[in-house]
């Protein structure tokens, strides 16, 4: 793919379908850009050179550079004290980085509000300090035995209920 | 394509089109269209209308509208829902994967449409209703394969209108069984038929005078496979289906009746006998010559019984059995199936005493198939223990393989010839034509270097399973390297983290699919954003505790599923899914 396209042909009518679906992403971010911490808009505009860098990896040069979190840019600006705090509501991932005092107080408001639960469609939010077990975790190794084809597992099941029902006391073989 | 007006004056671009127009039809290969759909808008329109054949590797890459709009005159669609993990019981059920949204579509715009194939997805009877009344009378092949969602009612609509159906494919479907109806419309309804499969489902009501009928009615009835139906009430189909090549399923319940007063037809020749012991197994010898394909998944052999057999069968080219084959089996069909090209051997039972003690698969059986079945394209083998010499004798003598799965059991603690970076290196630089690849070892099986070997040596890999390979980060990074054909991965049991994981996306240029279970999960499950693209959707199903048998819950961990998609993130995710999105924080 070439770094800098000189036409961009809409193929898919991909846009057509975007903008009828949802609202075009530049109106909407102006409202939630208004919710989110001024901290971290400044430091993700600071570091937009960074950003692009981090981005670079994909080939899409018109890419537009919309204030992505990033980690980096959240440890080198904001204060010593804020740790990551991940909500999961309707089934979105968003990590801030807030106080512990705030933490407290949004934890506080969602216990209020909902009691605490992972599995319906409710807001999870989950303190994360330093080292501590992520929502999402992945499993290592040991937890993956081999497992076996559906079609496979079925078939020896049934030989098994066969072999039990012609000579439930007969040796094998 | 029909010109009716010229204008006097030719311009060579013109002249181009219209040669263009007479040859596009002849050119079949996708890879090729793709390539020619690139080359400027007038191709570009050109391809998609005379488009005949689609295959979306996953349902969600694109929406149905999107694929009518490009390509409106289709006669086949293929469609894959749920991850392949699915057919190991990994994925949940209610993932997702439906049809219906394709089956309004197909029922709006595909006026051609002839051949559907749905696999891995969730089908309702109302969706087969549909498919029945607007595109019956149109419809020649019909594959549910792996599917569920359905009832026989929704096959008795089919069978009811789809009357020019020559394909009824129904494999290993999860059907809500009431009655045997829609066999019975098939039969009284249908004479076009060429093949019914209706293998490894549960339908047992049936009734085998349906298929009599059926073979009586269809004089070009060519590959019945059904489920289990005693062999003794076939009698009177196997003498009607004068044309059957192959047959699978069946079953032998009667330990004394002499089933080799069956006469099987003449030009049978791809078999499959479900239940069939050493007893029954002579009736097999007397044509056990002209047998292409033997598939002895669900027999009940020894290693014994195989040796005897496959020294039968010298005309055999694709087998699959399990690993109660043995060594010795190998050895036979090294010596006796030169012309063997499929071999698939598949993982017996773990209990003692239900298989026999000979039957395990190692780097001895392997070594001889490299040596004396050197036609093989595809093999897929559970070995309970493996060498590197073995390897480099298959990449030495397997020339025209494309397509190897191998599987290290977990049974035995010490393996002979542990790690295997070099014979696997030999493997991959010897089979220059491989373009899929599996390989799940264990802790030990592979170092970092030989995971990074396996990136440097698959020009034209495009699938891969890497299974408990490497040692850290630093392994898949060297893989993410090479691999430039590579489009769909599968990892499973690797201690990488979500970062390597990322960027391993990235480096991978290739890459549209993305499969993970068994990963290094980050401090606050964000580090996966690094991969984070236009067009690229990234899903979690994160860990949980699934009930097995009675009372024993199993704790299966989480996966990642990432692909490329032009129909922006899902919106019909069950709970156990998790979207992440490249800005999460923007409104849905």
């Amino acid at each position: 793919m070439s770094d800098s396209p000189a036409v961009e042909i809409d193929f898919f009518r991909l846009n057509e379908e975007a903008s009828s679906k949802k609202l075009s992403p530049r109106r909407n971010i102006q409202d939630v850009i208004s919710k989110i911490n001024p901290e971290l808009l400044k430091s993700a505009f600071a570091n937009n050179g960074f950003v692009a860098n981090k981005l670079s990896y994909a080939s899409h040069p018109h890419l537009q550079t919309l204030p992505v979190y990033n980690q980096e840019c959240s440890r080198v600006n904001t204060a010593a004290t804020a740790t990551p705090l991940t909500i999961i509501y309707n089934g979105v991932v968003s990590v801030f980085d807030v106080s512990p005092n705030q933490a407290d107080n949004i934890m506080k408001l969602v216990d209020a509000v909902n009691p605490v639960s992972k599995t319906s469609g409710e807001p999870v939010a989950v303190k994360n300090e330093n080292n501590q077990t992520p929502v999402i975790a992945g499993g290592i190794s040991k937890d993956l035995p081999l497992s076996r084809k559906k079609s496979l597992k079925r078939f020896l099941e049934k030989r098994k209920e066969r072999k039990e029902s012609i000579s439930p006391y007969a040796s094998l073989h | 394509m029909i010109h009716s007006s010229y204008t006097q004056r030719w311009t060579s671009s013109s002249m181009s089109d219209v040669v263009f127009e007479c040859v596009i039809p002849y050119i079949n290969n996708s890879r090729d269209r793709q390539s020619v759909s690139l080359v400027c808008r007038r191709w570009y329109e050109v391809e998609a209308q005379t488009r005949k054949h689609v295959m979306i590797a996953l349902c969600y890459a694109a929406t149905p509208a999107q694929l009518s709009r490009r390509f409106p005159y289709l006669e086949s669609i293929k469609l894959k829902g749920k991850p392949r993990a699915a057919m190991y019981n990994l994925i949940p059920e209610d993932w997702g994967g439906s049809v219906t949204s394709w089956v309004e579509e197909i029922a709006r715009s595909f006026t051609c449409l002839k051949v559907v194939h749905f696999r891995r997805m969730i089908v309702t009877d109302e969706d087969l209703q549909v498919l029945a009344r607007v595109r019956g009378h149109l419809l020649q092949v019909l594959k549910l394969d792996k599917c569920s969602g359905f009832s026989t009612d929704g096959l008795l609509h089919i069978c009811r209108s789809c009357r020019n159906l020559n394909t009824l494919f129904l494999e290993e479907s999860q059907v809500r069984e009431k009655d045997g109806e829609w066999l019975h419309e098939l039969a009284l309804n249908n004479t076009v038929l060429e093949t019914l499969n209706f293998y490894m489902t549960d339908l047992s009501q049936v009734d085998f005078k349906d298929l009599e009928l059926l073979a009586r009615k269809c004089k070009t009835l060519v590959s019945v496979k059904i489920s289990d139906c005693e062999i003794l009430d076939l009698v009177g189909f196997f003498q009607a289906a004068v044309s059957l090549e192959e047959f699978s399923g069946g079953c032998f319940n009667d330990q004394g009746e002499d089933y080799g007063a069956v006469s099987y037809p003449s030009s049978l020749c791809r078999l499959g006998l479900n239940y069939m012991s050493t007893n029954e197994m002579p009736i097999v010898f007397p044509f056990a010559s002209r047998l292409k394909k033997l598939d002895l998944l669900y027999a009940l052999l020894d290693t014994e019984d195989h040796c005897l057999l496959l020294s039968k069968c010298p005309n055999l080219e694709v087998l699959e059995t399990r690993n109660v084959i043995g060594d010795r089996g190998m050895e036979v069909l090294a010596q006796y199936c030169k012309k063997l090209k499929r071999l698939r051997i598949e993982r017996g039972d773990d209990e003692q005493e239900m298989e026999d003690e000979e039957g395990i698969v190692s780097q001895i059986g392997l070594t001889a198939i490299s040596q004396g079945c050197q036609d093989l394209q595809y093999i897929a083998v559970y070995v309970s223990d493996i060498t590197n010499a073995a390897l480099e004798s298959m990449g030495m003598h397997l020339k025209n393989l494309n397509d190897f799965r191998l599987v290290l059991l977990d049974r035995e603690e010490v393996i002979t010839d542990l790690p295997l970076d070099n014979g696997v290196r030999a493997l991959l630089h010897g089979c220059q034509k491989l373009k899929r690849f599996a390989l799940y070892l264990r802790p030990g099986g592979l170092t970092d270097l030989g995971l990074t070997y396996i990136g440097q040596n698959s020009q034209n890999i495009r699938w891969m399973l890497l299974g408990y390979l490497g040692e850290s980060d630093e392994g898949l990074l060297g893989f993410s390297k090479g691999c430039p054909s590579l489009q769909k991965l599968e990892v499973r049991g690797c201690c990488f983290s979500e970062q390597a994981l990322a960027i391993a996306v990235l480096h991978l240029r290739s890459l549209r699919y993305l499969w993970v279970q068994g990963y290094r999960g980050s401090s606050n499950g964000y580090d996966l954003l690094t991969m984070a693209r236009p067009f690229w959707n990234i899903e979690i199903i994160p860990s949980r505790r699934v009930l097995v048998g009675e009372d024993k819950e199993v704790e299966h961990p989480a996966h990642i599923l990432a692909y490329y998609s032009l129909a922006g993130p899902r919106t019909d995710f069950p709970p156990s899914v998790v979207l992440l999105n490249s800005v999460p924080f923007l409104d849905e």
